[in-house]
């Protein structure tokens, strides 16, 4: 019995390509979320603003849960728990959540997950406006949505881009477990490529490049973009 | 108005994304196969004009030679063959392809009807699942020792030795029952992965042993470029079938077609022959005449 031949800089080249090949599954899941986590944040972030009540605790207990509970489980919960918990209402409508693929729950989990923690970042950033500005604002007789627009959302937005930032990186890299419900993106390639070829190491190095390099550029990318908007302080 | 064009602008790009994220990635991207896109509208229930079932089939997606995708993202395997077979020799049904999470759990869940993984039958299995009747393969498990070292021939002799294993198979069962009533003479090492993780401990002589089917030694032997001993005669006879669920008309009816249609293929040397294609001999035979 021979040396086996563990690792080689060639096959992490060779294996390059197959990677990429299921990047933009990746990227894909990591945009779908952030989007619709951005919009669930949001009007999450408003019921905490607007304090009302019973909603409020709710997302209370919704965000430390969130927070508390590991990715990898939340994926198993919903891949598994969301169809038994609700198919008996949706079947009534004809539709059978099971039907629905791996995708759509990973989607589905990866937007409740950043919904949380965007919900913090947007909260945190309304809350940071001075309010000495809303009481200039309103002296010069501006209404509720033009001192939104106009005062607020410009303020807030430049607030919140370093947690911004952090959370579609971090979004990112969580996408990395979506393997373990039977997507086949970046990472899930890497067992199929091992089957066929008997290695895998070469395959996870060259995952940890591209999602290196991916979180370099989105990082200088979100301080590039804080920088700009200096002009609003 | 400013704002309320935004709100407008942002719910119709979530909107949007929802709608693509249910039917417009679904098929190629998710699970590579290369079967036709089918939408979720098209349940079993809603409409009779269609007389072909869809029948949501579990394979591996990491699992050579039985299960597994090729360059272009297509699942290719001895299963995926044998089950290719089946189908077309079924026009009642038609079978697509996908890898969940858990196959158990998935078959138990409704999210799939048909599971395959090498499944062998053992009675707690039998309680909860509806087993086909007709084999997939069949086996006979042996004990691998490093080229040159001392043989392994049974359990017995496994008693003070490390064995590597992985957590929940079938191997790991029949050591662990072998504990159960052997003082947990024989020490156990649960890996995870693939297999160059118990290769290499092999070969630094942190594990002794381990066991598999000859129906798999061919492939790691050649894949990983190593030589390998077995024992003499084989440590447990085994044979592997495709999973139902139970309790289940429609699952009984497509477990009694598949079955049926498996018996053929059996019969008429299909298997034989996708066994030998894949697998390097036929592994369909009685396990007794696997040497």
């Amino acid at each position: 019995m021979g040396n086996i031949d563990y690792f080689s800089f060639q096959r992490v080249a060779e294996y390059f390509p197959q990677l990429l090949s299921r990047l933009h599954i990746t990227l894909i899941i990591t945009v779908l979320s952030l989007v619709i986590g951005l919009l669930l944040g949001t009007l999450i972030a408003a019921v905490r603003l607007f304090n009302i009540p019973v909603l409020k605790q709710i997302t209370t207990v919704y965000i430390s849960f969130i927070r508390g509970v590991p990715i990898n489980i939340q994926l198993f919960i919903v891949y598994f728990g969301l169809p038994a918990l609700l198919n008996p209402v949706f079947l009534r409508f004809n539709i059978d959540l099971n039907m629905l693929d791996a995708f759509s729950f990973v989607v589905a989990t990866y937007a409740f997950n950043s919904a949380a923690f965007l919900s913090v970042v947007v909260t945190a950033a309304i809350q940071g406006v001075d309010k000495g500005q809303l009481e200039g604002a309103r002296s010069i007789g501006m209404t509720r949505g033009q001192m939104f627009m106009r005062v607020v959302f410009p303020q807030a937005f430049h607030i919140a881009i370093p947690e911004f930032g952090n959370t579609v990186i971090s979004t990112l890299k969580d996408t990395s477990l979506a393997f373990t419900v039977g997507v086949v993106d970046m990472v899930g390639v890497i067992s199929s490529i091992a089957a066929r070829t008997r290695h895998s190491l070469e395959g996870y190095v060259g995952a940890a490049i591209i999602y290196f390099a991916f979180c370099i550029v989105l990082e200088k990318g979100f301080s590039a973009l804080e920088k700009k908007l200096q002009v609003y302080k | 108005m400013k704002a309320k064009k935004l709100v407008t602008a942002l719910v119709l790009i979530g909107v949007l994304s929802s709608v693509l994220a249910g039917c417009g990635t679904k098929d190629k991207t998710t699970s590579g196969s290369n079967q036709p896109a089918v939408t979720a509208a098209s349940d079993k229930k809603g409409t009779d004009t269609a007389k072909v079932e869809k029948i949501r089939v579990a394979v591996a997606n990491d699992f050579n030679p039985y299960a597994y995708l090729d360059e272009k993202g297509d699942y290719i395997g001895y299963e995926v063959d044998v089950l290719k077979k089946v189908d077309e020799l079924l026009p009642q049904y038609e079978f697509e392809y996908q890898t969940v999470a858990d196959q158990f759990v998935a078959l138990t869940s409704n999210k799939v009807d048909l599971i395959s993984h090498q499944w062998e039958s053992n009675p707690e299995r039998q309680k909860t699942y509806l087993f086909g009747k007709e084999i997939v393969t069949t086996w006979a498990a042996y004990i691998i020792t490093k080229d040159g070292a001392e043989k392994l021939q049974t359990y017995k002799e496994l008693e003070g030795k490390t064995v590597a294993t992985f957590q929940g198979s079938n191997d790991a069962y029949q050591l662990e029952t072998y504990n159960k009533e052997h003082n947990n003479a024989i020490k156990l090492e649960y890996n995870s992965g693939d297999f160059s993780v118990i290769l290499s401990k092999l070969e630094s002589g942190a594990v002794d042993a381990f066991l598999l089917p000859l129906s798999y030694l061919p492939s790691i032997e050649e894949g990983y470029k190593v030589k390998l001993q077995r024992s003499d005669e084989p440590s447990y006879y085994s044979g592997t079938y495709f999973i139902y669920r139970r309790d289940d008309a429609d699952e009984t009816a497509l477990q009694e077609a598949v079955d049926g249609v498996l018996k053929t293929l059996h019969e008429d040397g299909t298997l034989e022959k996708l066994s030998t294609q894949w697998l390097g001999a036929d592994y369909t035979v009685e396990p007794e005449d696997q040497k």
